[in-house]
């Protein structure tokens, strides 16, 4: 299955492509929100996209909220990932339409606990 | 001085007798990595010192109680195996709550590590039982002191909310604090907690519906673990459902992986011989 990984910082990316690979996903990366939905139109069959919430050009929630707009979509489960672990953002999170709200850092088997919750939809 | 081996020998002796968990001897590592902070936080030159000290003192004295805390693991998440939870939603609370007639529904989370187990006993039912989770009594314990003030207080970091806790049930159930998250006061106020060792004489909770003892017995012997399955069965009413460990073998046939049911309850009867460990309790003089 493939994945898209959404963030500005290559160790970042590196190391979430590293974690998913691991998990069996074939992972495609772009470094903010814009690059990463021109690589969503060439994915049809992405079913999970990890989005940092804080980049340049587009941030993680115009870039929920621009993928919810299109129904091509609709299969693809949301995690954001973001180091403010506060309420408010997990709810405004929510709100632009991510499944699965995440808090850097994180270890590979919490990043685990979170895609399954976002695939169980 | 002692030796490191002997130190290591008389600290799982302690252990074994105080809580039943047992290690191998591969395990020395442990010795210095668990209670070196302990020692030192205690004000002992080393952790021999304190090995050395704690047989003589009371069994509910705060260095005791550290040192119990620091050589049990309490790994645990919310929610764990999200099949499990998924049984007891889907099929166990709607099979028993329907036998209730009017009694509480009494559920016991034989050793409840850092509170994640319990509390996901709370959050499901707030969310899919609202009536029932008004008329359950929530029993959370374990032998570790600290841990059970740990659970008790509600408060979890970044990384334990990370695992297990869908965020809708984070939003939903949980209060932002410095540092974390604590759970609301709705479901701190549903859960019973106290220090309990089940390997003990301590009485145990009786009449309950569902008993988890998840993820203990691993770390038991032989015969600790058949005693503990004597006691947590005794410790569930007729019919009641008692669920370990995904992984963990029971002394009868598991209805899903973890959950397995107390014959008795009307017309289900086991079969004489069915039980794989023998019919009398164990008693251990602890
Ligand atoms: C790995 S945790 C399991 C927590 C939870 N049940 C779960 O499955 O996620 C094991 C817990 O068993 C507790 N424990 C060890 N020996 C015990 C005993 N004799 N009586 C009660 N609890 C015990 C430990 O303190 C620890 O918190």
């Amino acid at each position: 299955m493939q994945a898209l990984v959404v963030d500005d910082s290559g160790a970042m990316r590196r190391i979430q492509q590293k974690m998913l690979e691991s998990l069996g996903w074939e992972v495609k990366t772009a470094t903010n929100g814009e690059e990463a939905l021109v690589a969503l139109n060439g994915l049809p069959d992405c079913r999970l996209m990890l989005a940092d919430w804080h980049m340049p050009v587009m941030d993680g929630l115009e870039l929920c909220r621009a993928v919810r707009r299109d129904g091509r979509y609709a299969r693809l489960c949301i995690v954001m990932v973001s180091s403010d672990g506060v309420i408010d953002s997990v709810q405004n999170a929510l709100a632009a339409g991510a499944n699965e709200f995440i808090i850097k850092p994180f270890t590979a088997d919490a990043l685990v606990c979170r895609i399954e919750e976002a695939m169980r939809g | 001085m002692a030796s490191q081996a002997a130190t290591w020998a008389r600290l799982r002796a302690f252990v074994k007798n105080a809580c039943g968990v047992v290690f191998t001897d591969d395990q020395e590592y442990l010795l210095e990595a668990r209670l070196g902070p302990v020692a030192s936080d205690n004000k002992y030159s080393c952790v021999a010192d304190l090995v050395g000290a704690i047989g003589t003192m009371p069994p509910d004295s705060v260095i005791v109680r550290a040192v119990i805390d620091a050589m049990t693991t309490h790994e645990t998440l919310f929610f764990r195996d999200a099949g499990y939870w998924r049984t007891l939603d889907e099929e166990i609370l709607p099979k028993l709550s329907a036998q209730l007639n009017r009694r509480r529904m009494r559920i016991w989370s034989a050793a409840c590590s850092n509170g994640q187990e319990p509390y996901s006993i709370a959050m499901l039912l707030e969310e899919h039982w609202p009536d029932l989770a008004r008329n359950t009594e929530i029993i959370a314990t374990d032998v570790s002191a600290p841990a059970v003030e740990r659970a008790r207080g509600g408060f979890y970091n970044n990384h334990e909310v990370n695992r297990g806790l869908a965020s809708s049930r984070l939003l939903r159930h949980f209060q932002q604090e410095p540092g974390g998250f604590r759970v609301k006061q709705l479901l701190r106020d549903r859960i019973q907690w106290s220090v309990h060792n089940l390997l003990s004489h301590w009485p145990d909770p009786y009449d309950c519906d569902i008993v988890m003892c998840r993820n203990v017995l691993i770390y038991f012997s032989d015969t600790d673990r058949s005693t503990v399955l004597h006691r947590i069965e005794a410790a569930a009413r007729p019919g009641g459902m008692i669920g370990l460990g995904c992984t963990e073998t029971s002394p009868r046939k598991q209805l899903v992986p973890g959950w397995y049911e107390k014959p008795g309850y009307e017309s289900v009867q086991a079969p004489a011989g069915t039980l794989s460990w023998g019919p009398s309790r164990g008693n251990v003089d602890r």
